[in-house]
């Protein structure tokens, strides 16, 4: 339950704005040379993170759909 | 008759004007590459001069300037030259990382990283992510749940569904209810 102060809507509010923001950042630095690099390899290294981390997800894909998952 | 006289003289000869080469400075050929080639030649001497001594001082102000960091840089561990070689390197360690290739792109990479997230996290009450849904719901596995059929006469109901609450729903909008019914144990054999 949020405060009475605040609703539901301002808390969408705040974070649709907090991404919007977010996003034009990065796309702003994503347009200067060392920016681009530097976005690019991070999301390489997000990759990696989000392969290694939830390997155990990405073997339950390959599993068939009859087997329970661990 | 004096006066007729420096009119004359004046007319003749005006101010300015050379005696022996009027004919070649009043050609516009000539004042044209004149002009071209010296522009500052409306400039009077006392001006150029000025100009020049400032250009002296303003040099010998950059030198002495020059040579007081080269002292400085000599004589001790001065902020100039820690600023300097800090920059040199800040600036080819710039230089190389911005010439890394990027091989394919950040479009494919967020691609890659969206569709992990579509193929890995689990949506459904079943424990479903929406990959597997999506395959599910192509191999005809899948239905639509309504409101109308009571819950356990819909095809593929899991076990643990939430049936204490189906009657009431009418299907659309009512919350807590998952739209799809996906049974995974359930190859229509």
């Amino acid at each position: 339950m949020p405060p009475a102060a605040t609703t539901t809507t301002d808390n969408t509010f705040a974070w649709l704005l907090a991404w919007s923001v977010m996003i034009v950042m990065l796309v702003l630095i994503n347009k200067t040379r060392l920016g681009h690099v530097i976005i690019y390899y991070a999301l390489w290294l997000m990759l990696a993170f989000l392969i290694v981390t939830q390997y155990q997800a990405i073997a339950n894909l390959l599993k068939p759909l009859g087997q329970p998952t661990s | 008759m004096e006066d007729e006289a420096i009119i004359d003289d004046f007319l003749e000869n005006p101010p300015g004007a050379t005696s022996s080469d009027t004919s070649e400075a009043t050609e516009p050929d000539k004042v044209v590459d004149d002009f071209l080639e010296s522009p500052e030649d409306e400039k009077s001497e006392n001006e150029k001069s000025e100009d020049e001594k400032s250009e002296d001082e303003k040099s010998e102000d950059e030198k002495s300037e020059d040579e007081k960091s080269e002292d400085e840089n000599a004589t001790g561990f001065g902020f100039s030259r820690l600023t300097h070689a800090f920059g040199s390197v800040a600036r080819r360690a710039h230089d190389q990382l911005a010439a890394l290739p990027t091989p394919g792109g950040v479009g494919l990479l967020v691609f890659a990283l969206i569709f992990f997230v579509w193929a890995i996290v689990p949506v459904s009450s079943g424990g479903q992510t929406r990959l597997q849904l999506l395959w599910l719901t192509l191999t005809g596995h899948t239905s639509l749940a309504t409101g109308e059929a009571p819950p356990e006469q819909r095809p593929g109901t899991p076990t643990t569904a939430p049936t204490a609450t189906a009657p009431t729903t009418t299907g659309i909008g009512d919350g807590g209810l998952p739209l799809f019914y996906a049974n995974p144990f359930d190859f229509g054999v």
